[in-house]
């Protein structure tokens, strides 16, 4: 008999003794029938709120055009000569790639080859760029959180390697709550290997409760938002 | 595994009160903690039925845990993920251990795993050779000093900024530049970890939740370096506890938020990540059909060591924790006396639940007592875990136990006998009123005597009242009307 097959068998001899689920004693305060508390603020300004208030920020921008600047004007700022990016297409901004190149920024898009030392000299390298540039598959108000999908042409690596992440959402991605997101896109997690729920920088506070952004992750979220 | 001696809870706890500093840096981490996790649920209205619900989803896959591991299993398998099923301790070790040895493994990262700390998966790969750093900021001082982690949240709230200074000073030769304040330790510690996630082979994590519907683990941080362990390396182990799952997504949610607000008061954790098998690569070579990173490999291990033996039992419960780490930032004792007293990798009222259930009392007879049975465990439980009960469960097959004190054991007996006939209960009572205010002063005593010594060895005993409780009731008068 395999573990499997053993863990298994004790579970199903074990689930009939008759304590477990239904019958634990539970203390338990009785449920209040508090409906969802309706945000009356519109999701785009929860958003923004809820973001800033963990140390992200939102560059709320008017056309395609602006946030093609936005995402630039970033990079300027860093001076830096790369971007870890998706593909355009999946970052949704037609012309980034190009804009980005007339300013002399180099656009990355991640992939890892197969075998050593190829694979640590790649990872290496993508370590040093500054910014990396993502769309987002979707956005939650209540709590300032920003959904990546992995995939093709989508490195996860692009949120998550370097210091400054930038972020472009579009306004009618954005859901009120987690709940509603997941209810409106139930096969959410099986379109990509990854799905990573974002909510604000990096962040520690192991050393005597002291907030420190960008321990591991990026210390930097900006999400341009997009009408 | 062999377990030494008996753990002592008592010897434990009076060693931690002993530590100058340490109950004050307890209690201001756990203080800090609970105050934001109260204001987070003031802030979410609905956060009492979604408690409810998460307790009902718990108890849903606990009490169906095979249909739960078999869909898993499956889904896992569809997505290209290798599951492995280990029976105890050592099995888990062994099973990461092959991965590691087949692959010629001679790095490691690690995320934050309490299951690896349960099985002590380090020091086995270790032994193998293997370079193995944990990558959470807090395990990673607490590996760097050797010590175990105090909490499941915060590893070292034990620790102070000049404690951790110390540690990188005489670990990793740190300069004062270094080490002046929380903000440049964390970067000198970024800046040491990055080159070794960059460098690993492995990566081995833990998993907050499997969700059965899609054979998906998810593991939540807010430092990143769990997304940077799971993705970096090309191989990639999961430890999960095999109680650890959650039906579907939708399931998943009420998880999450539940868990971020009772652990650290935030409304979702920085990252959550949902990961369904290893990087997906088009079957036709086609790069741009193909994820550009992700491991090549997602193993996970489900580990069982005495899990399902508590399934049917007045323990079963235990195994809806979700290891927010809230029932210890709330527990009296717990803030007095910080994780390490409680002698095992699960600390606080869970762990004293847990810790017995699952090793045995022989091992660690006294943990169920590390309680005043106050409550606030439950009450402030995110699933609503009945933890006093189960305490009480414990204390009571611990006075089974043959090694149990004949004084306790008869003490018990009579105190049963005594308080089933009220004449004499009355009586009894007096006698102790008139015993205990004689020799109180300012209405404490200081010292019992005989077996009771034990009870004024750390703290006063109050005097009697000067009426009883049922005097009181009789003397209230006839009940007001409805």
């Amino acid at each position: 008999m395999t573990a499997r097959d053993q863990i298994l068998a004790r579970v199903a001899t074990n689930l009939r003794r008759g304590w477990g689920a239904g019958t634990a004693h539970a203390h338990r305060t009785p449920p209040r029938a508090t409906p969802e508390a309706p945000s009356s603020m519109p999701p785009r300004e929860r958003f923004t709120r809820e973001l800033e208030a963990v140390a992200g920020r939102v560059h709320a921008v008017r056309s395609d055009a602006d946030a093609v600047e936005a995402v630039l004007g970033i990079c300027a700022e860093r001076r830096a000569p790369c971007v870890l990016a998706w593909y355009e297409e999946y970052v949704g901004l037609a012309g980034l790639r190009h804009a980005l190149f007339d300013g002399k920024v180099g656009y990355d898009t991640g992939w890892l080859p197969d075998g050593e030392p190829a694979r640590a000299e790649r990872l290496a390298s993508l370590g040093r760029i500054a910014v990396g540039v993502t769309g987002a598959d979707a956005a939650i108000a209540e709590s300032g959180t920003i959904v990546l999908l992995s995939g093709p042409g989508r490195p996860r690596l692009a949120s998550l390697l370097p210091p400054v992440h930038v972020a472009v959402l579009r306004e009618d991605r954005l859901y009120a709550s987690l709940p509603d997101l997941l209810a409106a896109r139930p096969r959410l997690s099986d379109e990509g290997s990854n799905l990573v729920l974002i909510t604000g920088p990096s962040r520690t506070a192991d050393i005597e409760m002291t907030l420190t952004r960008g321990v591991h992750g990026p210390a930097e979220v900006h999400v341009v938002l997009v009408p | 595994m062999i377990e030494p001696q008996p753990v002592s809870f008592h010897r434990g706890a009076a060693r931690s009160l002993a530590t100058p500093d340490l109950p004050a840096k307890i209690e201001r981490a756990t203080t800090r903690l609970v105050a934001a996790r109260h204001a987070a649920f003031a802030a979410f209205p609905e956060g009492d039925a979604l408690r409810d619900e998460a307790r009902a989803i718990r108890a849903r896959v606990v009490g169906h845990l095979d249909q739960h591991l078999i869909r898993f299993e499956t889904e896992l398998q569809k997505r290209g993920g290798h599951l492995h099923w280990a029976a105890a301790a050592g099995d888990a070790v062994r099973i990461v251990g092959e991965i590691a040895r087949a692959r010629g493994v001679r790095r490691v990262v690690k995320g934050k795993s309490m299951v690896s700390e349960e099985v002590e998966l380090n020091a086995a790969l270790e032994a193998a050779g293997i370079h193995v750093v944990e990558t959470d900021l807090g395990e990673y001082v607490a590996q760097l000093a050797g010590e175990p982690p105090s909490h499941i949240v915060g590893p070292i709230i034990h620790k102070s900024r000049e404690d951790v200074a110390a540690v990188f000073r005489e670990k990793l030769g740190a300069g004062d530049e270094d080490v002046a304040d929380a903000a440049r330790m964390t970067a000198l510690a970024r800046r040491t970890l990055r080159a070794e996630f960059l460098a690993a082979d492995m990566g081995i994590s833990g998993a907050n939740f499997g969700i059965a519907e899609t054979g998906s683990i998810c593991l939540v941080t807010n430092e990143g370096n769990g997304r940077l362990t799971t993705t970096l390396p090309r191989v990639h182990v999961a430890l999960l506890g095999i109680e650890r799952l959650v039906a579907t997504m939708a399931d998943l949610g009420v998880m999450l938020r539940l868990l971020a607000r009772s652990a650290t008061g935030q409304k979702l954790s920085v990252y959550s990540n949902v990961l369904s098998g290893p990087r997906r690569r088009d079957p036709a070579g086609s790069e741009a059909a193909s994820e550009p990173d992700g491991p090549d490999e997602l193993h996970v291990v489900l580990v069982d060591n005495g899990r399902t033996e508590l399934l049917g039992t007045e323990l079963a419960e235990i195994l809806y924790c979700i290891r927010c780490g809230a029932c210890l930032n709330t527990c009296p004792v717990f803030q007095s006396v910080g994780g390490h007293a409680y002698g095992s990798v699960y600390s606080g009222p869970v762990g004293a639940v847990l810790t017995p259930a699952l090793r045995g009392l022989d091992a660690y007879p006294d943990l169920p007592h590390a309680s005043s049975l106050c409550g606030a465990c439950r009450e402030i439980c995110p699933v609503r875990i009945d933890i006093p009960r189960m305490l009480l469960a414990l204390r009571a097959r611990g006075a089974r136990r043959p090694d149990t004190p004949a004084w306790i054991r008869q003490g018990l007996r009579m105190y049963a006998w005594l308080a089933v006939r009220p004449r004499l209960f009355a009586a009894a009572a007096r006698a102790a009123r008139i015993a205990t205010r004689i020799r109180a002063r300012d209405g404490w005593l200081r010292s019992l005597p005989g077996p009771l010594a034990g009870w004024t060895a750390h703290r006063d005993f109050p005097a009697f009242a000067p009426r009883s409780f049922q005097r009181l009731w009789r003397d209230r008068g006839p009940a007001a009307p409805r």
